[in-house]
C-alpha cells in the first residue's frame, strides 16, 4: 500500500514539477543551482522527461518491475530536485527517500520508513518554534488566501492565530510521537488524516498540488505503523463485544497485533 | 543459520542507526541557519528576511525591482543576495550596479556590474 500511494503521489507530482521546470528552464530566468556545473536539461526534453517520471510512478504504484521503476524514479526525480533550488520541494525529497528505502529488505524498510515519518513531523514541529510562526503571522498569510475555506479577516488577530499556531506545533509533535505508542496509533492516524485534509482545504490554491502530494506521501507512511484491515478488525471486535455486553454475555476483546505494538 | 541471522540483524541495526543519525543530524544542523532551509523539513515554519533590490543605471537613476519576476518558481529557501545581482548585470546592459537592502537591518550590499 505504501508503494501504491507513493507511486500515485509521484505521478501527481510529475505534473506540478513539469510545469515548474517549464518556467525554470525558460531562457531569461535566473538560475539558482545547488551545485556549479549541474547539467541543464534542454526544454525539448521536458516531455519525455515527464513521461518517464509518470510511467515509472505508475509502474511503482501498480507493482510492475518495481526495482527498475524505483531506479528510474530516483534518477529522474532526483535530477529534478537537485537541478535548481527553485525545483526543490520537501515532499519531493521525501518521496525520493521513500523510494530508496523501499529498495531495502521489507523488515528494514518498515523500520526506516517509521523513523522517516517521525523525523519529518518532529522537525516540522521543532522548526515552527520561532517568533514568526508562533505570532501567527505566517499562518495568517496563508489562511487568508485559503482556496476553499479562507480564514475571515476579522479573526486574523494574535488572540486567535497564536493558539492555532501552537496547535499546529502540538499536532506535528503528536504525529511524531503518537504512532510509536500502540494505544494512540489509530487515533494518530485519524488525526493525521484530518490534519492534512484541513491544511489542504484552508491553504492557498497555489500550494494545493504540493499539499495533496505531501498528504498522500505522509499517509502512505502511516502504513509502516498500522494496517487498516487490522484497525477495522479491532473496531469490529470491539463493536461485537459491546453488543454482547449489552445482551448480557460480555467477554473481553481478544488482543490484536495493533494492541501489542507488533507490526502487522 | 543462527550466526547468519545475528549478522543480518547486526547489519540491519547498523543500517537503521546510520539512517536515523543522518536523518536527525542534518535537519538539526539546519535549524542553526536561516529558515526555511532545504532538506530540513521546515515546511511553512518561518520566513527569511527577503532583500529589496534596486538597479542603478549609467545616469544614476535607481529603480526598485521585484525579485520574483526573475524566477521561474519562487521559493522561500533561496537567498538571492548574490545570484540576482549577477543575473541582472548579465542580462541588462543598461544596469551598472544592483543594490540589495535588508529591510530589517537597513544594511545595503551594492554589486557593481563588471563588464
Amino acid at each position: 500500500m505504501i508503494r501504491r500511494l507513493v507511486g500515485l503521489a509521484l505521478a501527481i507530482q510529475a505534473l506540478d514539477t513539469t510545469l515548474a521546470l517549464r518556467r525554470i528552464l525558460a531562457p531569461d530566468v535566473l538560475r539558482t543551482p545547488f551545485f556549479d556545473g549541474m547539467p541543464l536539461m534542454p526544454s525539448s526534453l521536458l516531455l519525455p522527461f515527464a513521461f518517464a517520471w509518470v510511467a515509472a510512478a505508475a509502474a511503482l504504484a501498480l507493482g510492475y518491475r518495481t526495482r527498475l521503476a524505483s531506479v528510474v524514479l530516483v534518477t529522474v526525480v532526483g535530477y529534478a530536485l537537485l537541478l535548481d533550488q527553485q525545483s526543490y520541494a520537501n515532499h519531493i525529497y521525501l518521496q525520493i527517500l521513500i523510494v530508496l528505502i523501499l529498495l531495502l529488505p521489507a523488515d528494514l524498510a518498515v523500520r526506516a520508513l517509521r523513523w522517516q515519518m517521525t523525523v519529518v513531523y518532529l522537525f516540522g514541529a521543532i522548526s515552527k518554534i520561532n517568533v514568526v510562526f508562533i505570532s501567527g503571522a505566517l499562518l495568517a498569510a496563508n489562511l487568508r488566501h485559503g482556496w476553499l475555506l479562507p480564514f475571515p479577516d476579522s479573526l486574523a488577530r494574535p488572540a486567535v492565530l497564536m493558539p492555532v499556531a501552537a496547535g499546529a506545533i502540538l499536532a506535528d509533535a503528536f504525529l511524531a510521537y503518537g504512532f510509536w505508542k500502540p494505544r494512540y496509533r489509530a487515533a494518530a492516524a485519524v488525526f493525521g488524516l484530518l490534519f492534512h485534509t484541513a491544511i489542504i482545504l484552508t491553504f492557498p490554491a497555489s500550494s494545493l498540488i504540493g499539499l495533496v502530494v505531501f498528504a498522500l506521501t505522509m499517509w502512505a507512511l502511516y502504513y509502516a505503523f498500522l494496517d487498516p484491515v487490522e484497525v477495522w478488525k479491532r473496531a469490529a471486535t470491539r463493536l461485537a463485544v459491546s453488543i454482547r455486553q449489552r445482551l448480557g454475555r460480555g467477554t473481553p476483546p481478544p488482543a490484536t497485533a495493533l494492541d501489542s505494538g507488533q507490526h502487522p | 543459520m543462527l550466526q547468519r541471522f545475528r549478522q543480518e540483524s547486526r547489519l540491519a541495526q547498523i543500517v537503521i542507526l546510520l539512517f536515523v543519525v543522518t536523518q536527525v543530524l542534518v535537519p538539526a544542523y539546519l535549524l542553526l541557519g536561516p529558515r526555511p532551509a532545504h532538506f530540513g523539513w521546515q515546511m511553512y515554519s518561518g520566513v527569511r528576511t527577503l532583500s529589496e533590490f534596486t538597479t542603478i543605471d549609467a545616469s544614476g537613476q535607481a529603480r526598485e525591482i521585484e525579485p520574483n519576476d526573475y524566477l521561474g518558481n519562487p521559493r522561500l529557501e533561496i537567498d538571492l543576495t548574490t545570484a540576482l545581482p549577477a543575473h541582472i548585470c548579465a542580462t541588462q546592459p543598461a544596469v551598472v550596479a544592483v543594490q540589495a537592502r535588508n529591510p530589517i537591518t537597513d544594511e545595503v550590499v551594492a554589486t557593481p556590474c563588471s563588464r
